[in-house]
C-alpha cells in the first residue's frame, strides 16, 4: 500500500509539475505589435470611420503619428453585398469616399490587409432600444429600464443627472440580453450617493444603448478583473475582441443610442 | 490508476492554443475599388473623359505629345504634325518607354474621339495623369477626316417606341470575379498589369444598341438625356426601352457608394451617353473591373439626332460641321 502510495504522489507530482510553462519562469518582455481596430458605428448617423492603428512598447509614450497605419487596404461590405472602400484621411482614420447613412438592422462587414495580415470583422447595427418603462430602484440607488429585447442585441445603459453642468456615469455598469421578444431589464451603475434624494427626482435620466451581441464578450473580459485601464492602448489581457486577424484586436461594433428616460 | 495518470498526462501537456493563424484575401474587384477612390476615383470626378479641344491642340503642337492611335494607313493618309502613330497594342509600353511626365500634356488621337476617350481613361487609371483625348478626334482636326461622325448622326429607326418610362435598376450584386494574373506584386503593380491587357485587348464598342433583351443598356448622363421634355422634337419618347439611367456629375451614381453593383456580372452592358466620349471612359473603367460593358459608338447622336439639336440642354453635345476646324496637316510617315 505504501509503494502505492509513493508511486500516486510521484504521479501526482508529475502531472502537475510536468507541464509548467517556461515562460511563466523566466517572464517574457519582449515587444509584440499588434494592430488595433476601432470603430463604433451608430444607427441613424452617418458611417464613422475606422481606425487603424498598432500598439507601442511599454513606456512609450502615446503619439497618434506613432501609432498610425497608413497603409491598409480596406472596404466595407454592406448587407452581404455592397462593396464600399474605406480610405486614409489622417491619424489612422479610414472613412467611406461619399457619405454612408447608417440604417438599423444592416450588416457592415469589415475587410482589410495590412501587409500580410488578413483583418475581418462584422457587426449587425441593433435596432434603437425599445424601453417599456424605467424607473429609479431606492435600494441598489441604480436606474433600472425595462426593454423588449431583439435577436442579436445585448443592451447597456448609463445614468444621467442633468444638472448644470449634467453628470453621467464614467461607464455601463454590465451588458444585459435575453430572449429576443421577452422583457430585460438593464439596470445602470448606482448613482453616487449625493444625487440619491429627492431632490434630483426629475433629474434622474436614464439611457439605454443596444449593441451588437458580440459586445457583451469584450465587456464582460475587459471588466473581468484586468488592471488595463486602456486596452486600445496597451493591447494586452484576456479581452475578447470581435476583429480577426493574426496579432490584431479591436472592436467593429454597431451601436443603437437610445432616448434618455426621466425618472423620478 | 496508472492508466489513468499515463492518460491525464498525455493530455495535459497538449497546448490549449492550436487554432490556425486567420487568413483571407481580399476581393481582387475590390481591391481595385479602393485603389482608385485613394487615387482620386478619376472616372468618377469632373476629370473625366479629360476631353481637349482641336483648338488647344493646334496652339500647342510643339509643346504637348500628340499619340496617334489610328491604323498606319489611317496615319499616312493625313496626321496632325508631329504626331506619333502608336497602336493601341504597343500604347502601354510606349507610356512606359517615355518620360510622360516631361509633357505639359499627352494627347491621344483617334479617328472620332470614341477610342481615345476610351485608351486615356485607362492610362488615367493607370496612373498618368498628364493623357488626355482630342475631343471628337480627327473628326474636328479637319473637314477631311469627318464623313465617318457626320454619317453617324441620326435617329433611330425605331424611335416610336423610345419612351420616358423608367425602367427600374437591379438590385446590387457581387462584384465580377477578377483574376490577378501576377497575385504576388503590389496592389499597383496587379493592377497596371490588368490595365495594360486591357488596352492590348483593343476597344470595346457597339455600333448599334442592342436590344435591352441582349443587353443590360447604361443611360450614363443628367436626366436631360434620359428624359424627352414636352413641345420638343420626340416629345416624351427619351429613351429606349429598358434603357435604365445613371447619373454623372455630380451624382457619379456608378461610384461604388451608389449603384455600380446594379450592373449585371452575368450579362453584356451597353453604355451611351451624348456622344460615345464620356461612355467610351466608363467602359474602360468597367471592363478593368470586370464588367463585360462596351460603348455605343457616337452615343445619343446616332439614336436622336434630331432630339439632340431641338434641346437647348442636349444641343451643345449634338456634332455638326461647326465643331469641325480647318487645321493642316500632313501625309506620309
Amino acid at each position: 500500500m505504501k509503494r502505492l502510495l509513493k508511486i500516486f504522489f510521484a504521479l501526482l507530482l508529475i502531472t502537475f509539475s510536468g507541464c509548467e510553462n517556461e515562460e511563466l519562469l523566466t517572464p517574457q518582455f519582449d515587444y509584440e505589435e499588434y494592430i488595433v481596430v476601432q470603430a463604433e458605428i451608430q444607427a441613424n448617423r452617418y458611417f464613422p470611420a475606422v481606425r487603424f492603428t498598432k500598439t507601442l512598447p511599454l513606456g512609450v509614450p502615446y503619439r497618434i503619428e506613432d501609432a498610425e497605419l497608413k497603409n491598409v487596404t480596406a472596404y466595407l461590405k454592406r448587407n452581404g453585398v455592397q462593396i464600399i472602400p474605406l480610405l486614409y484621411t489622417s491619424q489612422g482614420l479610414y472613412k467611406t469616399l461619399d457619405d454612408l447613412f447608417v440604417v438599423e438592422g444592416e450588416i457592415y462587414e469589415l475587410f482589410a490587409m495590412r501587409d500580410e495580415t488578413f483583418i475581418y470583422s462584422i457587426t449587425r447595427i441593433p435596432y434603437k432600444p425599445e424601453i417599456t418603462n424605467a424607473y429609479y430602484n431606492s435600494s441598489t440607488y441604480s436606474i433600472n429600464a425595462s426593454v423588449n429585447a431583439k435577436e442579436g442585441e445585448v443592451y447597456a445603459a448609463m445614468w444621467i443627472v442633468t444638472t448644470t453642468p449634467a453628470v453621467k456615469a464614467d461607464d455601463y455598469y454590465a451588458v444585459s440580453s435575453a430572449d429576443p421578444g421577452t422583457n430585460l431589464i438593464v439596470a445602470t451603475s448606482p448613482l453616487p450617493q449625493q444625487y440619491r434624494g429627492g431632490n434630483y427626482s426629475g433629474l434622474r435620466y436614464i439611457q439605454v444603448n443596444s449593441f451588437d451581441q458580440s459586445f457583451e464578450a469584450y465587456f464582460n473580459s475587459r471588466t473581468s478583473g484586468s488592471e488595463i485601464t486602456d486596452p486600445f492602448v496597451q493591447g494586452g489581457g484576456e479581452i475578447i475582441w470581435n476583429v480577426q486577424g493574426e496579432k490584431t484586436i479591436g472592436l467593429f461594433i454597431g451601436v443603437s443610442r437610445g432616448t434618455p428616460q426621466m425618472v423620478f | 490508476m496508472l492508466f489513468v495518470f499515463s492518460f491525464l498526462l498525455l493530455n495535459n501537456c497538449v497546448e490549449d492554443n492550436l487554432a490556425p493563424p486567420f487568413t483571407g484575401q481580399l476581393n481582387p474587384a475590390a481591391e481595385m475599388l479602393v485603389y482608385f477612390e485613394s487615387q482620386g476615383d478619376f472616372v468618377n470626378s469632373n476629370l473625366a473623359p479629360a476631353l481637349i479641344d482641336a483648338q488647344e491642340v493646334n496652339s500647342n503642337l510643339t509643346n504637348y505629345l500628340i499619340v496617334d492611335l489610328r491604323s498606319n494607313s489611317d496615319f499616312q493618309t493625313g496626321h496632325i504634325e508631329g504626331a506619333v502613330n502608336i497602336l493601341n497594342d504597343s500604347l502601354y509600353n510606349f507610356m512606359k518607354n517615355i518620360d510622360a511626365g516631361s509633357y505639359p500634356k499627352i494627347i491621344l488621337v483617334s479617328r472620332n474621339g470614341q477610342s481615345s476617350a476610351y485608351f486615356t481613361c485607362l492610362l488615367r487609371l493607370a496612373g498618368y495623369k498628364n493623357v488626355y483625348s482630342m475631343k471628337y478626334g480627327m473628326a474636328s482636326w479637319n473637314h477631311f477626316f469627318s464623313d465617318e461622325w457626320l454619317g453617324a448622326l441620326s435617329d433611330a429607326v425605331n424611335i416610336a417606341s423610345y419612351t420616358n418610362d423608367d425602367f427600374p435598376r437591379n438590385n446590387l450584386t457581387d462584384l465580377p470575379q477578377v483574376v490577378f494574373e501576377n497575385p504576388g506584386a503590389s496592389l499597383p503593380e496587379r493592377i497596371n498589369s490588368r490595365i495594360k491587357k486591357i488596352i492590348t485587348e483593343g476597344f470595346y464598342y457597339s455600333n448599334n444598341l442592342p436590344s435591352e433583351n441582349i443587353s443590360y443598356i447604361v443611360c450614363y448622363g443628367k436626366m436631360r438625356l434620359y428624359y424627352a421634355r414636352r413641345f420638343v422634337t420626340f416629345e416624351g419618347r427619351g429613351h429606349p426601352p429598358g434603357a435604365i439611367s445613371y447619373l454623372d456629375s455630380p451624382d457619379f451614381e456608378l461610384r461604388s457608394g451608389k449603384y455600380l453593383q446594379s450592373l449585371p456580372t452575368d450579362k453584356p452592358i451597353c453604355v451611351y451617353d451624348y456622344d460615345g466620349q464620356q461612355s467610351a471612359c466608363m467602359t474602360a473603367y468597367l471592363r478593368v473591373l470586370g464588367y463585360d460593358a462596351s460603348s455605343l459608338l457616337f452615343g445619343a447622336n446616332q439614336l436622336f439626332y434630331s432630339r439632340m439639336i431641338d434641346e437647348p440642354d442636349l444641343r451643345e453635345y449634338a456634332f455638326s460641321s461647326l465643331k469641325i476646324n480647318n487645321f493642316p496637316f500632313v501625309t506620309g510617315e
